[in-house]
């Protein structure tokens, strides 16, 4: 299912969330080794080459790059991106304050109500918890089953 | 949606992963899952026995329908379904008379799934 979207996704709507991503990851001043991780496998799905997405990371401008998510119409494109923001700012155990004014600003300027956007966030975090259960009572990781 | 209620909700939604995870595996191991599975579990069954039951009495219905259309006694009462012959073959979702009600349809209204048309209902 996650890997479907990005099929349909234009070169440049792909350059605009990976930018998107920058901006979230920049948003709390500090950068994660998770947050890396994600953003070195997201461009690799896109496809992006790394020079490409080192200067994405080199040239990250917050109002410029926000600005860009007006760019991005199709409204199911529009979920995805949230979706995919939602699963970074929570990759890590901590959601800061710069992160959520983030997250929100980008949901706004592509018009998905806030109610959608809460509703993303809930889906998100639930995955990734029946995810990991998933995998403890599977065996695959420690944990208490 | 105001800001602040916003990004409340959104924050509220954030509980410690690993706490989460926990009180998930907690929940699937507790004595109610597994009670109330199995209680769905012994409702689906019933269900998909019922329903194959009601399948049956639907083929039931089916066979009676052909078995009267096709008898020579009711012949003339069934002029108004158009039977051409003693030996037709019954097809379900023929339209059979002119007020366009399919065998199949018949059969439904008989079980009372949909509405009867007026010209067919017993005074």
């Amino acid at each position: 299912m996650a890997e479907e979207y990005i099929q349909e996704l234009s070169h440049e709507e792909k350059m605009i969330f990976l930018k998107l991503f920058c901006v979230l990851i920049k948003a709390d001043g500090k950068i994660e080794s998770d947050e890396v991780a994600f953003l070195k496998e997201i461009s690799k799905r896109y496809g992006i080459d790394n020079n490409v997405m080192v200067d994405i990371i080199k040239n990250t401008n917050t109002v410029q790059y926000i600005a860009e998510a007006k760019k991005i119409t199709n409204r199911s494109h529009a979920l995805e991106l949230l979706r995919e923001l939602c699963f970074l700012a929570n990759v890590d155990d901590s959601l800061h304050d710069n992160e959520l004014h983030t997250l929100i600003e980008i949901s706004r300027a592509m018009n998905i109500e806030d109610e959608k956007l809460i509703l993303i966030n809930r889906f998100v975090l639930d995955v990734a918890i029946l995810e990991k259960t998933g995998r403890i009572i599977m065996e695959k990781e420690n944990g208490q089953y | 949606m105001d800001n602040i209620k916003l990004e409340n909700t959104i924050k509220a939604q954030k509980i410690p992963f690993d706490q989460a995870v926990e009180k998930k595996l907690a929940y699937l191991k507790s004595d109610d899952v597994f009670s109330s599975d199995g209680d769905e579990y012994i409702s689906v069954f019933k269900n998909l026995i019922s329903s194959e039951k009601i399948n049956r009495e639907e083929g039931e219905l089916a066979a009676a329908f052909q078995s009267l259309i096709s008898s020579p006694e009711t012949k003339s009462m069934t002029q108004n379904v158009g039977v051409s012959g003693s030996t037709h073959q019954v097809e379900p979702h023929r339209r059979t008379d002119e007020h366009k009600m399919t065998i199949a349809e018949r059969i439904a209204a008989l079980r009372g799934a949909i509405n009867v048309p007026p010209e067919y209902r017993r005074s």
